[in-house]
């Protein structure tokens, strides 16, 4: 690879992060209250299809936008009344939301557009700046806002410090007289709806249409990132630019290489940088010591 | 008496989380001008039809769902059943290629599946990886890997959408059961499920392991090994996977689309099927027959109804989000039953 070729695939990291960044800046704020939503999968899934619908059928990209977000929090909303309220099994619920997610955007994707594989492609162009020969979308830029947003809310706020003692210690947040549950949901539906940004902004403006299935292991990649930051959002945007990269070299080859069966190979970097970063990292991770445990009050 | 009384409630909760998934593929079936209710019951009942494939269903899901069932009692989710499971079809299918031996196919097809699962247990118990994540990698890593393999190396020459093969000796014979010719891979999968039913119930290892998934430090305590249990149940999960893929390939497909879908979300669907068969290899028997007339039966009436056969997951994926909260259907209870 030359060094101009590694400055275009530099930009495409830029898009290529995105998705993962905002995916895993929610879920360092959810796990941080204590709730562990293994769902982001289906989230993106669902919010991606969503998107892509609404702006085919109003012109809108910011209500495709708008469309996801809420989206993303409605789901949250369910994962919390799960999670947080009847004290049920994260792990399962988010399962099984992936697994629903799947069947639905199928079904959706054939009554709307006549097909079992995906959408028209969209004809609105996304907004962003030409930086050699490749679109910087906005979104870039609101991802890495978000992560400083989400650190300094944390690290900075009484709002911040609340969160991070219902997800460490809730019984004694609670005897100081914190709403564990009522934080707990609000984290879970902020970092869901983050999700859903994440899914319109796949098919929107990353792919410019919806494919089946098209998260493509995103959601987890975004879990797998928030073990690796050791749930620091600072850290989850270094780990959605080293995933973003990865990704952007896979594209880089199929694209000058072409659809071959070495093609297949190039795809499993991504997925296998990932794991080598949690595995190279977890022993150092300190990890909110309630996650995934409901709060039952005695 | 209370053995009973538990199985009747775990029974009541899995028949209500369905009635209410199968009420939603009903609301489904409108959005497509299907009446929703021919829809649900032909749905249900027409997977009589297809009686090898429900029977090769239940088969591997049952095998797949106890890879998923045998690490939660230890404590740990494992999702990387449908690697494992691409691992044993390839390998088997490899092996009863070049060497013709159906016994060395489904011997080094399952060693491949314990290798695949194994490495996410060993991450987890030796550097702390969390097993859900590393399985899903995994899981990606193995799907492109099998694709590879199939286009690169595995393809027939003549039928290019798929690979070669098994050779005639390297297949496990069908048998007929009141003349319906079906799969004898259930024969296995039956076998194997109550082997490990007898394991967890009735032997010192079986009950460790359910000690070290109930009550980590309870385990500690009494000087169990918890690394090394976990590390066991993720190698024989990886097992039980690697064979339902090496079966599935000896018994019943004989070679791999180039597209995959001939292997695809077994894994997967197993951890439904082990949920609604509440972690319970006999449970998952009755669980996986259920789910396999679902699936089968949805393919029939797709071309009648014209709804979609993924229809299925939806009410799958939703009958799992309901069981993941059991207190759920305690609160509609106490509302409903009031002064009861």
């Amino acid at each position: 690879m030359e060094a101009g070729d590694l400055l275009v695939v530099g930009v495409i990291s830029l898009s290529a992060m995105v998705p993962i960044a905002l995916t895993a800046l929610g879920e360092v704020l959810a796990e941080r209250s204590g709730v562990v939503n293994i769902g982001l999968e289906g989230i993106l899934l669902l919010t991606a299809w969503l998107g892509v619908y609404v702006v085919l059928e109003t012109g809108s990209i910011l209500l495709g936008y708008l469309a996801g977000l809420l989206l993303g929090a409605l789901l949250g909303l369910m994962h919390a009344a799960i999670a947080v309220y009847l004290k049920g099994d994260q792990i399962i619920a988010g399962l099984g939301l992936n697994i629903a997610a799947a069947g639905l955007t199928a079904l959706g994707t054939l009554a709307a557009w006549g097909n079992y594989g995906q959408s028209p492609p969209l004809e609105v162009k996304p907004p962003g700046i030409e930086v050699l020969g490749q679109r910087i979308s906005p979104l870039v830029f609101v991802a890495i806002l978000v992560g400083v947003g989400i650190w300094w809310l944390l690290e900075k706020t009484r709002l911040g410090h609340k969160i991070k003692a219902v997800g460490d210690d809730p019984r004694s947040a609670d005897a100081l007289g914190i709403n564990v549950e009522r934080i707990r949901l609000a984290a879970t539906v902020a970092g869901a709806s983050l999700a859903g940004l994440a899914g319109a902004y796949m098919s929107i403006d990353y792919l410019g249409s919806f494919v089946k299935l098209m998260s493509g292991g995103r959601g987890f990649i975004a879990l797998a990132d928030v073990a690796f930051s050791g749930w620091n959002p600072l850290g989850a945007l270094l780990g959605a630019a080293i995933f973003g990269f990865s990704d952007a070299v896979a594209r880089y080859y199929n694209i000058v290489a072409g659809t071959t069966a070495s093609s297949y190979l190039i795809n499993t970097i991504p997925y296998i940088v990932t794991l080598v970063a949690v595995a190279a990292t977890a022993r150092r991770a300190r990890m909110p010591r309630a996650l995934g445990r409901p709060y039952i009050k005695e | 008496m209370r053995l009973a009384t538990k199985i009747l409630r775990e029974a009541a909760l899995v028949g209500a989380a369905l009635m209410v998934g199968l009420a939603i593929g009903g609301i489904v079936a409108i959005f497509f001008n299907a009446p929703p209710l021919g829809f649900l019951v032909d749905m249900v009942l027409s997977a009589r039809h297809l009686p090898d494939m429900v029977v090769e269903y239940t088969a591997l899901l049952a095998l797949t769902a106890t890879a998923f069932a045998i690490p939660l009692h230890a404590g740990l989710f494992n999702i990387g059943a449908e690697g494992s499971f691409y691992a044993g079809a390839l390998v088997a299918l490899m092996v009863g290629v070049k060497t013709g031996s159906l016994l060395l196919a489904l011997l080094l097809g399952t060693l491949a599946g314990v290798v695949v699962t194994g490495v996410a247990g060993a991450l987890r118990v030796w550097l702390g990886v969390n097993e859900v994540l590393s399985t899903i990698m995994i899981n990606w890593v193995m799907y492109w890997v099998m694709l590879y393999l199939v286009v690169e190396a595995l393809a027939d020459p003549v039928f290019t959408q798929r690979t070669v093969k098994v050779p005639r000796e390297a297949r496990l014979p069908w048998i007929s059961v009141a003349g319906v010719d079906i799969p004898s891979t259930i024969i296995v999968s039956v076998v194997i499920i109550v082997g490990v039913w007898v394991f967890l119930r009735m032997t010192r290892y079986g009950l460790l392991l359910r000690v070290v998934g109930a009550n980590e430090e309870a385990a500690r305590m009494r000087g169990v090994n918890v690394g090394l249990y976990r590390l066991a149940s993720m190698l024989i999960a990886g097992g039980l996977a690697g064979l339902a893929g090496s079966l599935h390939i000896v018994g019943f497909s004989y070679s791999i689309d180039v597209l995959g879908g001939t292997v695809r979300n077994y894994g997967f669907n197993g951890i439904g099927v082990a949920l609604m068969g509440r972690n319970d290899p006999l449970g998952i028997l009755a669980a996986s027959l259920l789910f396999s007339s679902l699936l089968a039966g949805s393919q029939v009436v797709e071309p009648i109804y014209k709804v979609p056969k993924e229809a299925a997951d939806l009410v799958i994926g939703i009958v799992i989000i309901l069981l993941s909260a059991p207190t759920l259907f305690t609160i509609i209870r106490s509302k409903l039953g009031g002064g009861r």
